[in-house]
């Protein structure tokens, strides 16, 4: 995948690392979750397009595939592309069932340490939406039931308000 | 004498009990009004972000000494909202919000140049219709987007959507947006408490024997059935200290003079109404600044003078001005789903003749 000027998979390590045990609004994962590996949510969870963009979900780093403590069951990696230009990233964490996932704690640990220090909390279609704006990217990242999804957009993309919301209206499959 | 000492014991003792047990009531009503108050403080900012992030239709009306203006409008998200702004009774900017699009309609040309002219307040209007299209171009040429807006079109940019000032920059932006006081009127109010001295803020009950307003004072209108008024704090004038330049306390900032009531219905607030009236502190103004007031003037004439003085005293402070006046906010509908909706009759071009619009402010 090409990304000119973001930084996607870093995101997603640290979303992951947010997903594992050091966020204190969970429950420490048990033995036999800790012993689990997180999985890559199935192919056609996502639509095939967002707004203008073609959704193309990516390869799971080996060490995300193989990362054990963790509160997601399941893990999935997408990129946003107009032609063959990465416009956007889109990450889907899965939390698995010892993560408090339901708890305001939790979520605003969780958004805090993917934002990378305190995000503006805006209310879109009806989502608490936890935004970051970065250098040459904005990040948006948001729950939904036992999902939390993190979307990255470059700072130079013309409709990045739209692809937000027809982000937060998508139904998984 | 023994009978005495027992009885100057027990009398003694009783006082000591009775002491112990005023000071344990007023311990615990000190708690209880502590906890009731710290209560009403968390209640209000966790009504204040409800209802900001919530879908409504809204007013927003701001009376000054130059005159009124109001925003009114639907708030579907902070990306999707309709709104119009009125100089008086005069429509004079009607705005539609959608994700990326934005766009405008000019209902009085002069009504909007007038307000970019004055900096945020409403002023005199361009003499003729050339003059608007100079304040607006910064030249007699019109172009595509200036023509249609003075036609009274609707002009739609698709990737021209407002964009939120940068930190540091908010005030700026209510100088040149005549929307953006009224999309943040709840974040603002929400500064302003968090600002006010401890407790913040206290229900208001009739006939409060430590009312936030002593009833002289208070200009604010009793709540309705089901609704509960909350009252702000006031933070004091500045006083004289041994830091103080020049002899006169720091300058008066907006927390000093501000008198706000919040109304609360269920967990939303409704209305809220802010009034800077420095009247009740003129006297100390005139005192703490060393001014001279001029005698046998008119309530008018005694607002014109503390907005002179509070104009001069606040000049180069950072803060938010200090307009005399009253705000008034109220909202119906809270939580309703809203629908915003673009117009279908419009004049496609870049608006970044527009303070903060434009294709070209979007990608910045």
């Amino acid at each position: 995948m090409s990304w000119r000027g973001g930084g996607g998979t870093a995101v997603l390590v640290l979303t992951l690392a947010v997903a594992g045990a050091g966020c204190g609004g969970g429950k420490a994962p048990s033995s036999a979750q800790s012993r689990s590996h997180v999985a890559s949510l199935p192919s056609g969870t996502l639509p095939s397009s967002l707004g203008d963009l073609t959704v193309q979900q990516e390869q799971l780093p080996s060490q995300i595939r193989s990362a054990t403590s963790s509160y997601a069951k399941a893990v999935g990696f997408y990129s946003l592309r107009k032609n063959k230009l990465v416009e956007g990233t889109l990450e889907v964490v899965e939390f698995n069932s010892s993560a408090d996932w339901a708890s305001p704690t939790f979520r605003t640990a969780v958004a805090d340490q993917v934002s990378g220090g305190v995000p503006d909390e805006l209310t879109l279609a009806g989502h608490a939406v936890y935004q970051s704006p970065g250098t040459g990217a904005t990040l948006d990242a948001w729950f939904s039931g036992r999902y939390l999804f993190v979307l990255t957009i470059r700072s130079s993309y013309s409709q990045p308000r739209s692809l937000t919301e027809s982000a937060l209206e998508m139904q998984l499959g | 004498m023994t009978s005495t000492r027992s009885s100057f014991r027990a009398r003694r003792r009783g006082l000591r009990v009775s002491a112990a047990l005023v000071a344990c009531i007023g311990a615990s009503s000190l708690l209880t009004a502590c906890q009731s108050n710290d209560a009403d403080y968390r209640l209000i900012q966790s009504d204040l972000t409800r209802t900001a992030g919530a879908p409504k239709q809204f007013v927003w009306v701001r009376q000054t000494l130059a005159g009124t203006h109001s925003v009114s409008g639907i708030y579907q998200d902070p990306y999707r909202y309709d709104v119009l702004y009125s100089q008086g009774d005069q429509s004079a900017w009607e705005e539609v919000v959608k994700d990326d699009a934005v766009a405008d309609r000019f209902l009085d040309a002069n009504a909007v140049v007038s307000f970019f002219q004055s900096g945020g307040q409403q002023g005199q209007p361009p003499t003729s219709p050339s003059g608007a299209t100079a304040a607006l171009t910064g030249q007699g040429t019109p172009n595509t987007a200036v023509a249609a807006l003075l036609a009274r079109h609707w002009v739609l940019d698709p990737g021209g959507a407002p964009q939120l000032p940068s930190v540091g920059q908010e005030l700026q932006a209510e100088k040149t947006d005549p929307f953006y006081a009224s999309l943040i009127f709840l974040t603002d109010i929400g500064k302003l408490v968090e600002a006010a001295p401890s407790p913040q803020v206290r229900r208001w009950h009739k006939d409060d024997v430590q009312p936030v307003y002593k009833p002289a004072y208070d200009p604010f209108p009793p709540p309705g059935p089901g609704v509960e008024r909350y009252d702000v704090f006031q933070q004091p004038l500045p006083v004289l200290t041994s830091n103080s330049p020049g002899a006169t306390p720091a300058p008066p900032t907006l927390s000093n003079l501000v008198k706000i009531a919040i109304y609360v219905k269920g967990s939303y607030v409704v209305q809220i109404r802010e009034v800077v009236d420095p009247i009740d502190h003129l006297q100390d103004l005139v005192n703490n600044y060393h001014l001279s007031l001029p005698k046998h003037l008119s309530r008018q004439g005694e607002e014109q003078f503390a907005q002179q003085v509070l104009d001069r005293l606040s000049r180069g402070q950072t803060g938010p001005p200090i307009t005399i006046g009253q705000t008034i906010w109220q909202a119906t509908g809270i939580g309703s789903p809203q629908q915003v909706s673009l117009p279908t009759d419009f004049v496609q071009a870049n608006l970044s003749v527009l303070p903060g619009r434009g294709s070209k402010a979007s990608s910045t």
